[in-house]
């Protein structure tokens, strides 16, 4: 444990898959050579094979005795590659009429060939049939944990946890791209940047933190699903839906490694059963299949969420429903609210 | 080991087909894969119980010096020529050789505190050898060191390499061994499979510090 813990709770009810968050985090820290096929933070369809695809089954983390377990180091395949595009030929080489455009698989050395996978390549799949199907979006970051396999696994020291706040950085200068981190992280939210020679992940956007502003996937978010604070401030949503209602609870718990992104999980409308009947008695989506993502909390918690919004509609006062409506954005991340855009700056570089 | 005198120049001394290397003198080095149960952190041991590492189980080695440069000609058995990285689940070989700086220090742990070694390594991808100073696991300090020098080929299923220094000591990064002419030292070996995914401490060495004698 460390002094404090950053934590994060993201509410799936909310979640739009919009990808907003993803494309703060590229344009912010992944947008340098080497780092095309990086996504720090994905959303991803859930029921799905997530990205990495079919990280769930890679391994690593720890097992119930706190012992490391093997993990798999994914390929950059298995990320979803950094297509390139028949911009070329479509552009300037007058076939505006007869080509369309068309994303290449970059590993097939120039080939027009079309990528098999791609970041959340399942987006439009889900589970369950009609008139049940379901889905939901699942957004993963770095969980910078309380116990962090990929700190565990580096043989050269190079993965810390800070003191102060509980990120797990990796410092560049140590890292000699041994990757054991990446195969050891149960959640997978590691990549190799080959130009370098080391790996990187989320940082937390720590620069920003030091002057008092969120993180950019936090603060970018258009459905307000991101709560961001310190994990012992009761003054905090964040101390409130994990510790308080116990709403929001980690992924995959099981893996042993005690994350700090934590999950209000996704309720669902209603089933019909074969009558076209609506049929409040099942779930639309199957509670073993939350549990398999969430562990055994997530029954508590989605009956405590049921009960508080129908108080709600009853007309009652309940403070969680008041947290997770979020009528004031800037109270999801105290206190770290500053307006980056009113910040003073450095001079740019000439 | 001896590493013999020659009179050829440093240039020819980088060609595997040059006649100096057709005459030196062939020691065969016996490799074997590092222990597990020293891997530096429960992960890798773990991961590599019951997932062999180290298979290479033997090196032809021939030493040479000029006076000036001292060169250490490598063979070794590697079917897979791995030297570049095309995805981000490979590994590129590698081959080093390593020093004591203090008469003691140990091999196996490349040295500890207090009683550092001196490697210079070579990988299939870099343009030339590093110079690496470590004083135990997880504490090496690799550096660019121009007085480095290498020359590789891989042919009928072999990497051919050929790995050298000035024995110049002026501006050596720190941790550098002294050779000179007529001295004595100790060297191991190290070989890493990228087609094994070996990196760091899985691969295949000599246990043992070998006698490094330069003729006068």
């Amino acid at each position: 444990m460390t002094e404090r813990q950053l934590a994060f709770v993201f509410d799936l009810n909310k979640c739009l898959g919009c990808q907003t968050c993803t494309i703060s985090c590229k344009t912010l820290w992944t947008d340098q050579p080497g780092m095309e096929y990086m996504w720090w933070n994905i959303v991803n369809t859930m029921p799905g094979r997530g990205t990495p695809r079919d990280r769930d089954q890679m391994g690593g983390g720890f097992d119930a005795e706190g012992r490391a377990q093997a993990g798999v180091l994914p390929s950059a395949k298995d990320f979803g590659e950094a297509w390139d595009f028949n911009y070329d030929e479509v552009f300037y080489e007058g076939k505006g009429q007869s080509a369309h455009l068309h994303p290449r698989s970059p590993s097939a050395n120039g080939k027009d060939e079309a990528p098999e996978w791609g970041p959340n390549w399942d987006e439009d799949q889900g589970a369950g049939d009609y008139p049940n199907s379901y889905y939901f979006y699942l957004p993963t970051i770095c969980m910078h944990c309380t116990d962090p396999a990929c700190l565990a696994a580096c043989p050269r020291q190079a993965i810390s946890k800070r003191e102060e706040d509980g990120i797990v950085l990796i410092d560049e200068d140590r890292c000699d791209g041994y990757r054991f981190c990446m195969e050891a992280c149960p959640y997978k939210r590691i990549y190799f940047n080959p130009d370098r020679f080391i790996s990187q992940k989320c940082v937390m956007c720590f620069a920003r933190l030091e002057q008092g502003v969120a993180p950019a996937c936090v603060r970018q978010c258009p459905g307000r699903v991101r709560h961001f604070g310190y994990l012992d401030d009761e003054e905090s949503d964040i101390f409130k839906l994990v510790k308080t209602w116990k709403v929001a609870i980690p992924l995959h718990p099981e893996f042993g490694t005690q994350p700090n992104v934590y999950y209000v999980p996704p309720l669902a409308p209603p089933r019909f059963d074969e009558n076209g009947e609506i049929d409040e008695e099942n779930p639309r989506i199957p509670m073993d299949y939350l549990r398999s993502l969430f562990g055994p909390a997530v029954d508590q918690s989605l009956a405590t969420l049921k009960l508080e919004m129908e108080k709600t509609r009853q007309g009652e006062k309940s403070e969680l429903t008041d947290i997770l409506i979020a009528y004031k954005w800037q109270n999801m991340f105290i206190p770290f609210v500053e307006d980056p855009g009113e910040l003073s700056r450095p001079a740019p570089k000439s | 080991m001896r590493v013999g005198r020659v009179d050829t120049r440093d240039e020819e001394l980088l060609s595997p087909e040059s006649t100096a290397w057709q005459e030196a003198a062939v020691n065969e080095v016996v490799l074997s894969p590092t222990p597990l149960e020293l891997q530096p952190t429960d992960y890798i041991r773990v991961s590599r119980n019951g997932r062999p590492y180290g298979a290479v189980s033997s090196m032809r080695v021939s030493a040479l010096h000029n006076g000036d440069s001292v060169f250490f000609h490598l063979v070794w058995q590697d079917d897979s020529e791995d030297r570049a990285i095309k995805d981000i689940n490979q590994f590129v070989d590698g081959a080093a050789v390593m020093f004591p700086i203090v008469e003691d220090a140990p091999l196996i742990g490349m040295g500890i505190q207090g009683k550092p070694v001196n490697v210079w390594m070579w990988r299939a991808d870099w343009e030339r050898p590093k110079n690496v100073a470590a004083e135990g696991m997880g504490t090496t300090q690799r550096r660019d060191d121009p007085a480095l020098s290498s020359a590789v080929r891989h042919a009928d299923g072999n990497w051919d390499l050929i790995v050298g220094r000035s024995l110049e000591e002026r501006d050596a990064p720190p941790g550098t061994i002294a050779l000179a002419p007529g001295a004595a030292s100790k060297i191991g070996f190290a070989v890493w499979q990228g087609s094994e995914q070996e990196r760091a401490g899985l691969k295949a060495f000599s246990p043992a510090w070998q006698d490094l004698e330069l003729d006068a």
